[in-house]
């Protein structure tokens, strides 16, 4: 009866012994599992981060860059400015498109008006044109009509450059009219002074050519 | 008195005197050609208030005159309306009749009168006449011309009639 207790105590202890290294076998194999698989793991996640770090910078890049080259499309826009001396204008138009190179927005149908305030306006209108607002201009035409209030002159060129900073209004590509001197016929023009001033020349052979009809003459 | 021996008459008696001649023309058609249109050109054309400047090869026509110079200003009224014209470089005057030349005018629509001075040759046909002064009025187709005020010899009025030219 002694001998069979000790044997059954005997292999009561073995059997927990082979379980005890049975466990210890099992958490062996997992402790060399995670010893091979978590640094692969920590190395996708830094790498995943690092790839994601910089693609979200590339393509924040490529967003900021796509959303500048879109183009800017305006219905019936109208631009309000000062020039130099205070006097302010306006460019409107039926419609205009933001250059996403330039920044230049193109005009359809532009009309601009120019010494507002003031007592003589002075106002453009063409079928296209270019406002360039960083270098204060607004390029018009074709079929420019300048209705100037400043000399009472109506005239018609194929292009007129109007400079926001000063006012001015120049064209070189010939223009034709009427006013204070008549009928008027030149290669180029330039209004200064809100219309006080305005200068015609010629180029080359071409003279500036008009005709005045004194008051009482009945022509 | 025929009117070339008239202003020859004229013309010596200035020439001896030293005094300021006086001739006149035939006064004949003077239909106020101040009121016809005024055709312009010039190589550059400046408009300013009651003024508009002609520069370069500057000419203005009326009816059969003709107006150049080098610069061409012509001068309105408050009405807006010409009232007169000043040349200066090498002027010339060219009516149907008579040719002017000076080194400035000026040209009065409402009357009708043109002031030539300095250098002023006046020429009707083949006849012609030199000075300093020369009043002309285009309606009334009268001349007068003068030499200088404090005449040495060289502006005294001179002329070259040809006996029945035109």
């Amino acid at each position: 009866m002694t001998e069979h207790g000790e044997q059954s105590r005997i292999e009561a202890d073995e059997a927990r012994v082979a379980l005890a290294g049975a466990r210890w076998r099992a958490r062996s194999r997992r402790v060399k599992l995670y010893r091979r698989v978590l640094p692969i793991v920590i190395l996708v996640l830094a790498g995943g981060a690092l790839t994601w770090t910089v693609f979200r910078t590339v393509m924040s890049g490529v967003e900021r860059k796509a959303s500048q080259s879109q183009e800017v499309r305006l219905d019936a826009p109208l631009f309000h400015g000062q020039d130099a001396q205070g006097r302010a204008f306006t460019v409107g138009a039926q419609g205009a498109v933001r250059d996403p190179d330039t920044g230049k927005f193109k005009l359809i149908g532009p009309a601009l008006k120019l010494n507002l305030g003031g007592r003589k306006v002075t106002e453009l209108t063409a079928d296209g044109g270019i406002y360039d607002e960083q270098a204060k201009t607004v390029t018009i035409g074709p079929n420019v009509r300048i209705s100037d209030g400043g000399t009472g002159f109506v005239l018609t060129t194929p292009e007129a450059v109007v400079d926001t900073s000063t006012g001015n209004v120049t064209g070189s590509k010939g223009v034709q009219g009427s006013g204070p001197i008549g009928t008027i016929n030149a290669s180029s023009y330039a209004i200064y002074d809100q219309g006080q001033r305005v200068v015609f020349d010629g180029a080359g052979d071409n003279k500036v050519k008009g005709v005045l009809t004194p008051k009482g003459s009945g022509g | 008195m025929t009117k070339i021996s008239k202003a020859l008459a004229v013309i010596a008696a200035a020439a001896v005197v030293g005094m300021p001649a006086l001739v006149d023309a035939q006064s004949r058609a003077g239909a106020q050609a101040t009121n016809q249109p005024v055709a312009y050109g010039a190589d550059s054309v400046e408009y300013a208030p009651n003024r508009i400047i002609l520069r370069g090869r500057a000419e203005a026509t009326q009816g059969g005159n003709r107006f150049r110079a080098d610069t061409l200003t012509l001068v309105s009224g408050e009405g807006g309306d010409l009232q007169r014209a000043e040349a200066s470089g090498t002027v010339y005057f060219v009516t149907p009749d008579q040719s002017m030349r000076g080194d400035r005018a000026v040209y009065n629509l409402g009357n009708g009168e043109i002031v030539v001075t300095g250098n002023v040759i006046l020429t009707q046909g083949k006849n012609v006449l030199t000075g300093s002064r020369l009043v002309y009025n285009i309606n009334t187709e009268t001349a007068r011309m003068d030499g200088a005020p404090r005449g040495a010899a060289g502006s005294r009025v001179q002329g070259v009639f040809y006996p029945n030219s035109n």
